[in-house]
C-alpha cells in the first residue's frame, strides 16, 4: 500500500503527495476510502499552483499535529506568511480549499478575503473586485432596511 | 418593493405597488403544466416581473464562488461591515438574506403583514425577535417560515434584566444600565418633580453603578417597591397574548428550537407548557416570569422533562419563574429534586419577586431542604443533615432578588452552590447587615458579583469589606431597583 497519492491537477501537472498530508482534506478522505486500491486523483478545477500552495498548507499542518512542541506563535507567524499571496492565487486557493473540505486552510482564507473587505465602502468594493452595480437607489432603501433587521 | 418578491401562489398582502398586468405575467411563467417546481424557487428572490435570480457578472472576482463560501466570508465580519457588503450588488444581498441567522424585527417599522415575506426571503432564520404587541398574530407565520428556528424573544420595552438569559456579568452590567436608564426616561415623563440626571453611560458595567448623587432627593426616579406587580414591570403594560394552541404549533414546526422567552404571557397555561415535551423539543433556556396562568405542574414538566429516553437528563438550561405569585413549594421541589438527580444541568434560577415563599420555602432549592432547627439558631451550624442533601452543582446565576430570603436561608443555599457566579439579591427585606459577613463565609470560589441595591438595611462598610474579601462586582445603589 503506498504512502503517496498521486494528486493530478488541471493543467496536466502530477504532484505527489504524501497520504497523510493529503488526508487533511475531508474531501481526498473520504474519496480514498471509497476508492480503495486507487492512489491517484484528479482535479478539473484545480491547478497546479493553486494545488502547491494547498499542499504546502497541509504539509505545515500535518507536522504540526503531528509533533508536539511548536510554538502556536511559530504557527501564527506561518499563517501569516502564507496567506500573504496575490489575489487571484488567493481567491482559487479558497475555491479550493472549499472544495477539498479543508476546515483550517479555508477559514484562514476567509478571514484573509474578509479583511480585504473590511471598513471599505459598496463603492470601494465593486471597484476592488470588477462587481456590476445591479442595484436602483429604490433597491438602496429597502436594503438599508432590511440591514437594520440583522442582529447577531 | 420586497412584496414583489412573492411568488404568484401567494396573496399580495402589501400589493399596493404590484401592477396587476405584472402579475399575469408571471402567472403564464409559473404554471407549466408537468413540471414540478420546487417550493425554493417560487420564494425566490425576483426583482421585478420576470427578471432572473441575481447572478454575479462574469468579470467579477468573486465570480467562481459559491454562496455558501461567500457568505463563510461574510460571516469574518462584524454586523456592521455585513450590512454595508449588502448594499454592494444584488446578489450579495440575496446571498446574506439567505443565510443570515438572525433578525431583529422589533424596531417597529415592520407591518405585521409584510412579516412573512420577509421571512421568506430571510431563509435561514436560527435566531428571531418580534414585537411583543404583535406576537400572537406573528407566531403561526414564524411557525410556518422559521424551520431551523432555535430562539424566538420578544421585545420588552422594560429592558428587563430578568428576560435576558445571560451568565455573563459583563452583559448583565450593561443592561443593568439600560434599565436604569429606561426607567429613568419613563419616570421623568410620568412624574412632574424634575428629573434627576441620567446615569452616566461611561461607568464601565465592571464597576458598580456610584451611589445616586441625588440619593433621597430622587423622588422622580420613583422608588419602586421591592415586590412589584408583573404589570408595573413593563410601562406599557403590554402582555405577550400567545395562546396555548400557537405554542403548540411553534413546538411542532420548529424541532430546533431551544430558546424561547415565555415571559408575561398573559394567556399561555400548563396545558402550552406541555407542549414543550412533545417529541423532539430540546428546550433549554425558558422564561416564564410573569406568566400568572401557569402552575406548579409546569416547572415539573419543565424539569422532568427527558429529551431521550437514553440521555436521562433534562437539557434545561434557565429558568425564569420571577413574579409568579401562584407558585408554590412544589416548584422549589422540583428544581432541589431534579438537582438532586442529577436530571438536569439547569445554570440559572431566576426567582426573584415571589413574595410567597417564606426563607425555609426557599431553602427546598436545595432537596430536602433546611431543617427548621437550622434556620431558627444561628449560632448552630451544625451540618448534620449534609448526608441527605445533594448541591445545585451547576447553578451558576441565582436570582432571589424581591423575596423574603433571611441570613440563615442564604447562607444554606450557599453553602449549596458550589459553582455559584452570579448572585442577584436586590430589595431583600430580611437580609440583615450580617449578609455581607454570610456571602463572604459561604460563598463559592466562583463568585463574581453580587446585587445588593435596594438593602439600604447593610451598610457599605459591609460592602466594602465583602469586596475587598472576594474581589468581586458587587451592585450597591442605595435607591431604585
Amino acid at each position: 500500500m503506498s504512502q503517496i497519492i498521486k494528486v493530478k491537477t488541471s493543467d496536466g501537472e502530477t504532484l505527489d503527495v504524501p497520504k497523510n498530508v493529503a488526508m487533511e482534506s475531508a474531501h481526498i478522505k473520504r474519496a480514498m476510502e471509497f476508492a480503495s486500491g486507487s492512489d491517484e486523483i484528479k482535479f478539473d478545477d484545480i491547478d497546479s499552483n493553486t494545488m502547491k500552495k494547498v499542499v504546502e498548507y497541509c504539509e505545515y499542518h500535518n507536522r504540526v499535529n503531528q509533533q508536539e512542541g511548536i510554538q502556536e506563535r511559530d504557527i501564527k507567524q506561518f499563517d501569516n506568511a502564507f496567506v500573504n499571496m496575490p489575489n487571484n492565487l488567493l481567491f482559487s486557493v479558497v475555491t479550493a480549499a472549499h472544495y477539498l473540505e479543508i476546515k483550517a486552510l479555508l477559514d484562514l482564507c476567509c478571514a484573509k478575503i474578509a479583511s480585504t473587505l473590511k471598513g471599505k465602502s459598496p463603492e470601494e468594493i465593486r471597484a476592488q473586485y470588477n462587481i456590476e452595480n445591479d442595484l436602483t437607489p429604490d433597491d438602496i432603501a429597502d436594503i438599508k432596511t432590511e440591514a437594520s433587521w440583522l442582529y447577531q | 418593493m420586497s412584496d414583489t418578491e412573492e411568488g404568484t401562489n401567494q396573496p399580495q398582502e402589501q400589493g399596493s405597488d404590484e401592477p396587476k398586468p405584472a402579475e399575469e405575467e408571471k402567472k403564464p411563467e409559473e404554471a407549466k403544466p408537468f413540471r414540478f417546481v420546487p417550493r425554493q424557487v417560487k420564494r425566490g428572490f425576483r426583482r421585478g416581473p420576470a427578471q432572473p435570480a441575481p447572478t454575479i457578472h462574469s468579470s467579477s472576482a468573486f465570480a467562481p464562488f459559491k454562496d455558501d463560501l461567500m457568505y463563510k466570508i461574510f460571516s469574518f465580519l462584524e454586523l456592521d461591515e455585513i450590512r454595508v457588503m449588502s448594499e454592494v450588488c444584488a446578489k450579495w444581498r440575496e446571498i446574506i438574506r439567505t443565510h443570515h441567522p438572525a433578525l431583529d424585527l422589533t424596531g417597529g417599522t415592520i407591518k405585521p403583514l409584510a412579516v412573512r415575506s420577509v421571512l421568506q426571503s430571510f431563509s435561514s432564520i436560527k435566531k428571531l425577535k418580534i414585537p411583543i404587541q404583535h406576537s400572537a398574530i406573528l407566531l403561526s407565520t414564524v411557525a410556518d417560515n422559521c424551520p431551523n428556528l432555535e430562539s424566538l424573544l420578544f421585545s420588552h420595552p422594560a429592558g428587563d434584566i430578568n428576560t435576558n438569559i445571560s451568565q455573563n456579568v459583563a452583559e448583565l452590567g450593561t443592561l443593568l444600565q439600560e434599565e436604569i436608564q429606561n426607567r429613568e426616561s419613563h419616570a421623568s415623563h410620568t412624574d412632574t418633580q424634575p428629573s434627576s440626571s441620567p446615569q452616566p453611560t461611561s461607568t464601565s458595567p465592571e464597576v458598580s453603578p456610584p451611589p445616586e448623587s441625588n440619593g433621597e432627593n430622587s423622588v422622580s426616579a420613583r422608588p419602586l417597591s421591592p415586590i412589584r406587580s408583573p404589570k408595573a414591570i413593563l410601562p406599557s403594560g403590554v402582555f405577550n397574548k400567545i395562546p396555548d394552541a400557537k405554542l403548540k404549533d411553534l413546538v411542532t414546526k420548529c424541532p430546533k428550537l431551544t430558546t424561547v422567552d415565555l415571559s408575561y404571557c398573559s394567556m399561555v397555561t400548563d396545558k402550552g407548557v406541555s407542549h414543550f415535551s412533545l417529541g423532539s423539543s430540546d428546550l433549554r433556556y425558558v422564561n416564564l416570569n410573569g406568566s400568572l396562568k401557569i402552575t406548579d405542574k409546569s416547572v415539573q414538566t419543565l424539569l422532568q422533562r427527558n429529551i431521550s429516553p437514553q440521555a436521562n437528563v433534562s437539557p434545561l438550561i434557565f429558568l425564569g419563574i420571577a413574579h409568579n405569585p401562584q407558585l408554590t413549594t412544589l416548584s422549589l421541589k422540583a428544581i432541589g429534586i431534579a438537582c438532586a438527580q442529577s436530571k438536569t444541568s439547569l445554570k440559572s434560577v431566576v426567582l426573584n419577586h415571589n413574595p410567597q415563599f417564606t426563607p425555609h420555602d426557599l431553602t427546598y432549592i436545595i432537596k430536602g431542604g433546611a431543617g427548621k432547627e437550622y434556620l431558627d439558631s444561628k449560632a448552630n451550624h451544625s451540618r448534620k443533615q449534609s448526608n441527605t442533601l445533594t448541591s445545585l452543582s451547576w447553578v451558576e446565576r441565582l436570582d432571589l432578588s424581591g423575596t423574603n430570603i433571611n441570613d440563615s436561608a442564604l447562607e444554606f443555599i450557599l453553602s449549596f452552590t458550589p459553582t455559584l457566579r452570579i448572585l442577584l439579591l436586590s430589595h431583600c427585606p430580611q437580609l440583615t447587615t450580617q449578609a455581607a459577613e454570610v456571602i463572604t463565609s459561604n460563598a463559592s470560589q466562583l463568585l463574581e458579583l453580587v446585587d445588593l441595591r435596594g438593602n439600604p438595611q447593610i451598610l457599605q462598610g459591609d460592602l466594602e469589606e465583602m469586596k475587598c474579601k472576594l474581589n468581586i462586582v458587587v451592585w450597591s445603589s442605595p435607591s431604585y431597583l
